[in-house]
């Protein structure tokens, strides 16, 4: 199983490495932007379809 | 236009053409330019959203889980509410647009709407119904919204009130034909107390500390020996101050997790040196606000941001009061001339960016708001100018950097309203007048000390605090201190005030709606004269308004316990030194006001009457009657004569002003019977943003020679569109036989001039020389349209060039091109007035 | 049970909504409510209620067999999905307006996605 402290675009809270934000890149039609969701690092993200495996995983 | 044509043009060539939407394109700064194209459009065309825009899942997804998850909890129902709202704010997505300054939003990514779909049922049905709002993938999102609509039947806020209602009073309301609106506390619009929560002396650090203080104690009260009745009221106190510092943590922690945000781009993603310099910025402002109190002028934007996201985190909020050159010109002040940290074109870009972020905030909302507020999710009227507290005139550098701002980003929505004085300075005064020229529609102009007598008259506001008013919504002036501020305003104290006539025919039925909604008064054709016709006109207007008044009286006196909003609590001094909801009657002075829809329908058809059938004896009561009920078909010639054969307001005439000033009278002679909660007054305010549209297709043939399916009036005291045929001065002359204290809380007139007459230093005399008839006539409010019509009728064959060309609807403005054909024709056919 | 309860009856079902089956996939029949001459639909909101003009308050088409009732001044309160294939009243509008972009018109405009394939 993917999680996503795997992914790239994972970003742990300092405090709690448990949590963390998914942080992405998004072009819309008007804007583009930067948007953060807030993710558990073990969250299963097998069908993510916005999973880039990082290079190294701590 | 293309950017070649954009380009190779220049600023002077279309200020010359009075095209202002292209010459300020190219004046604003790249920033500027960017943020303002960045914008979806979230308000209405007629019943739709735009394109694009849908109804935001997440949200509704977090609210209704966490409720799931708290039904088992032992909490009492408002720390249950303010644990969901912290819920939402905890695990929402969050955005930082390119080139932004300023942060927050109401809903999950920039496209979507905010929809709590704990507020009503009713509305979550209209979410499932929509045909074009629901978000890719529809199929699987129609199956979530189903589940989300499943769960709140009987839950929500309205499910709650209803059965606590009556319930023929409540069908009445929600039929559609006499009112607008819900009464319910998270489903109007807020006031803030600002005097407590912006003027920088405490931010909501402070004030946990403050909760904490008071909690401690009245824990360790409520535990010494002794039991009274006041014991028992010591725990809702507890409680609802335990709620408020739930809400107030939550909205440091949100401010934080934008901190975070911008950090990781600056850290991560951004190369642009600069850019990374604007987002640590970014993220050292959302470290200091919400927590401690603004120290910059972008700080103070972005603190007044978060209050707003989170006050629509709690409710659905129609409105935004505020007086943000008071409120934040120090922060202007220090940055720009003592300072100077800010250079004055940095300092317009963070204006125009506040402009822009509050433009594009939006709720999903109900259809009777989507139709009555066409192209914006609700009214911005954002006070600018009037006075301190201490009447000396409160202009500043910020009030003129807002007028600049705003014909840079040519939003339609904020709107601004000037609090105009004998003080104010030809510079503000001229900047005003370029702000109405270029044909932005706003500001709105507005007499102060008319007003803030009305203020006192009406609700007995102390003078110091009639001083600090704001618009809480389009016209009706509250103040912004702790037993001034009104801290729910619900809209269903909104009358459709033409049924008011129609029924005097029909003896209250309502046929569009088949329902028995007015009063049973008798037969009109057994009336013998106009006194007695007159009579019946008055019943009924006493019953529309009651019907409206008993329903917000109960919902407000039911608000603390079953709907309270314990953020707005939070921010909200008298209810921090109470424990009490801050929406509980006894903590405020009131006040309430009746907006009163489609007014002057009444008094040209009383005239008609008056002159047609009881002084000519022309016609009778019984064939007008008939006429009437046959939406005037067959009786052309008859329509007519009462269209063209009586006489109309706004000619100066006495016939017909003298019935408006009955009218009035009988209405604020009424007011005074009602009482609000806090047991003060309700006065009537005629107005009607785009109200005279939606009604037009519900509100039956009258006198006036209106149709069934005509457009209605554009509202307030402005003449019918064409009927003013006198020119400008009678229009003020017949608006100011009117006493603007005294007869009721406000009243709007639109008036549309000519952009080619106001051109030039003389164009600007003309309008200064009307803009003292209009003041020494003690006229409270004023508002113009300067687009001409072929301008108009271009922008409708060709939408996608005029996308920036703004028109005054009513109390608010939109853009041309994002409002319905009937609602762009009617404003095309109002009066041009030559001044 | 007295007119007042009556009401109370009519308004209560009208303003709570009824739990969902399915997610509104299921295209509607031909024979609705909401695709009659007789029906008005709510002005106020989009959540689907209206009245009839013909039959007044007490009638009920969903019943078997159905109840008409023509006395009284208050229309059958009824939804624009509700199924009239049995109401003998039953009149259909030759043209349904689905255009939302104009304000509504409680006589012939219906906006509601369900309705949007439909005649």
């Amino acid at each position: 199983m993917t999680t996503c402290q795997e992914c790239k675009s994972f970003f742990p809270l300092e405090e709690d490495q448990a949590r963390g934000d998914c942080v992405q890149r998004v072009k819309d039609p008007r804007q583009a932007y930067y948007m953060a969701k807030p993710v558990n690092a073990e969250d299963d993200c097998s069908s993510c379809a916005s999973f880039h495996k990082k290079e190294f995983v701590q | 236009m293309s950017q070649a044509a954009l380009k190779d043009t220049s600023v002077d060539v279309f200020e010359k053409k009075q095209e202002w939407w292209w010459a300020a394109e190219k004046k604003r700064s790249t920033r500027l330019d960017y943020l303002r194209k960045a914008i979806w459009k979230k308000g209405a065309i007629g019943g739709l959203y735009a394109p694009g825009v849908k109804v935001d899942l997440e949200r509704a997804k977090l609210h209704t889980q966490k409720a799931k998850e708290m039904e088992a909890s032992p909490d009492p129902f408002v720390m249950k509410f303010a644990k969901i709202l912290a819920h939402v704010l905890d695990h929402k997505t969050i955005f930082i647009t390119d080139q932004a300054q300023l942060v927050g939003y109401t809903g999950s990514l920039p496209h979507t709407m905010a929809w709590d779909p704990s507020c009503a049922s009713i509305l979550n049905e209209e979410a499932y119904n929509d045909p074009t709002a629901i978000p890719e993938p529809v199929e699987e999102n129609q199956q979530a919204i189903r589940e989300i609509c499943n769960y709140w039947i009987g839950k929500s806020d309205l499910d709650k009130m209803m059965p606590v209602f009556d319930m023929e009073d409540l069908m009445k309301m929600l039929s559609g034909s006499i009112g607008w609106g819900v009464p319910l506390a998270r489903g109007g619009y807020s006031n803030k107390d600002y005097e407590y929560i912006m003027t920088g002396k405490r931010a909501f650090g402070d004030i946990i500390e403050e909760l904490d203080r008071k909690i401690d104690e009245v824990d360790a009260e409520v535990h010494k020996p002794g039991a009274t009745a006041e014991t028992a009221k010591m725990y809702d106190k507890l409680n609802n101050w335990d709620a408020m510092k739930i809400t107030l943590e939550a909205g440091i922690r949100i401010a934080e997790r934008y901190a975070r945000l911008a950090r990781i781009i600056a850290e991560n993603f951004e190369e642009d040196p600069e850019r990374k310099e604007e987002l640590l910025k970014i993220a050292e402002a959302c470290e200091q606000v919400p927590a401690k109190p603004p120290r910059t002028l972008q700080e103070s934007f972005q603190y007044d941001i978060f209050i707003q996201m989170m006050s629509r985190n709690e409710a659905i909020e129609g409105a935004w009061p505020s007086r943000p050159d008071y409120y934040h010109g120090p922060y202007y002040d220090k940055d720009v001339n003592i300072d100077k940290t800010l250079t004055k074109e940095e300092a317009l870009d963070l204006v125009g960016e506040f402009l822009i972020r509050a433009a594009e905030v939006c709720q999903f909302k109900p259809k009777w708001t989507r139709e009555g507020l066409q192209g914006i999710d609700g009214t911005w009227v954002w006070t600018m100018g009037g006075v301190k507290k201490d009447g000396s005139d409160a202009c500043n550098d910020l009030t003129i950097a807002f007028m600049q701002a705003a014909r840079l980003v040519r939003v339609a929505n904020p709107t601004f309203s000037f609090r105009w004085h004998p003080k104010v300075s030809d510079e503000v005064m001229r900047e005003i007048f370029e702000c109405i020229r270029q044909g932005l529609g706003y500001p709105s102009m507005r007499h102060d000390p008319v007003l803030i007598a009305n203020s006192m008259h009406w609700h007995g506001h102390p003078i110091e605090e009639a001083r600090t008013w704001v618009h809480q919504a389009c016209l009706s002036p509250c103040p912004t201190t702790k037993r001034g501020y009104q801290p729910m305003r619900m809209a269903n104290a909104t009358a459709n005030c033409a049924k008011i006539i129609e029924y005097v025919f029909t003896s209250g039925f309502d046929h569009v709606v088949n329902m028995q909604v007015g009063a049973e008064t008798p037969d009109v054709t057994t009336l013998t004269n106009f006194e007695e016709f007159f009579g019946v006109w008055i019943e009924q207007m006493k019953t529309i308004f009651s019907i409206l008044v008993r329903a917000v009286n109960r919902a407000r006196m039911l608000a603390p316990t079953l709907t309270p909003r314990p953020f707005l609590s939070g921010i909200s001094e008298r209810s921090i030194e109470s424990g009490l909801d801050t929406c509980e009657p006894s903590l405020a002075r009131g006040n309430a006001w009746i907006t009163a829809f489609t007014w002057v329908e009444n008094i040209d058809s009383l005239a008609a009457v008056k002159k047609l059938v009881f002084d000519e004896k022309k016609y009778t009561l019984a064939e007008l009657k008939e006429a009437l009920a046959k939406n005037w078909e067959g009786s052309e010639e008859m329509r007519l004569d009462f269209v063209r054969n009586a006489p109309k307001w706004g000619n100066d005439d006495d016939y017909v002003d003298d019935i408006m000033l009955r009218c009035l009278d009988e209405a604020a002679k009424f007011s005074k019977v009602l009482k609000c909660p806090s047991g003060n007054n309700w006065p009537i305010l005629p107005e009607n943003v785009s109200g005279n549209i939606h009604y037009a297709n519900i509100v039956g043939a009258l006198p006036n020679g209106r149709r069934l399916g005509d457009a209605l009036y554009d509202g307030g005291v402005s003449p019918g569109p064409g009927l003013d045929k006198n020119g400008p001065t009678a229009v003020l002359k017949s608006c100011g036989k009117i006493d603007h204290i005294t007869g009721g809380r406000a009243f709007l007139l639109n008036q549309r001039l000519s952009p080619t007459q106001l051109a030039g230093e003389k164009g600007y005399q003309l309008w200064r020389a009307y803009m003292r008839t209009w003041a020494d006539l003690g006229i409270d409010h004023i508002q113009f349209n300067m687009v001409d019509d072929k301008t108009l009728r271009s922008a409708q064959k060709d939408p996608e060039k005029y996308q920036e060309v703004i028109v005054r609807v009513a109390g608010y403005s939109a853009h041309f091109v994002d409002i319905s054909r009937k609602t762009q024709d009617n404003i095309i056919q109002r009066t041009v007035q030559g001044l | 049970m007295s007119r007042r309860d009556e009401k109370r009856q009519a308004y209560t079902s009208m303003l709570i909504p009824e739990k969902k089956e399915d997610n509104g996939t299921r295209s509607v029949g031909q024979k609705i409510c909401g695709t009659c001459k007789n029906y008005m639909e709510s002005s106020w909101s989009s959540d689907g209620r209206g009245s009839c003009s013909f039959l007044k308050m007490g009638s009920n088409i969903s019943s078997v067999p159905p109840v008409y009732m023509f006395d009284g001044k208050e229309g059958y309160m009824t939804k624009t999905l509700s199924d009239a294939a049995a109401c003998k009243y039953f009149n259909k509008m030759k043209m349904i307006d689905k255009d939302g972009y104009e304000c509504s018109d409680p006589i012939y405009r219906r906006s509601m996605r369900q309705l949007q394939q439909n005649d």
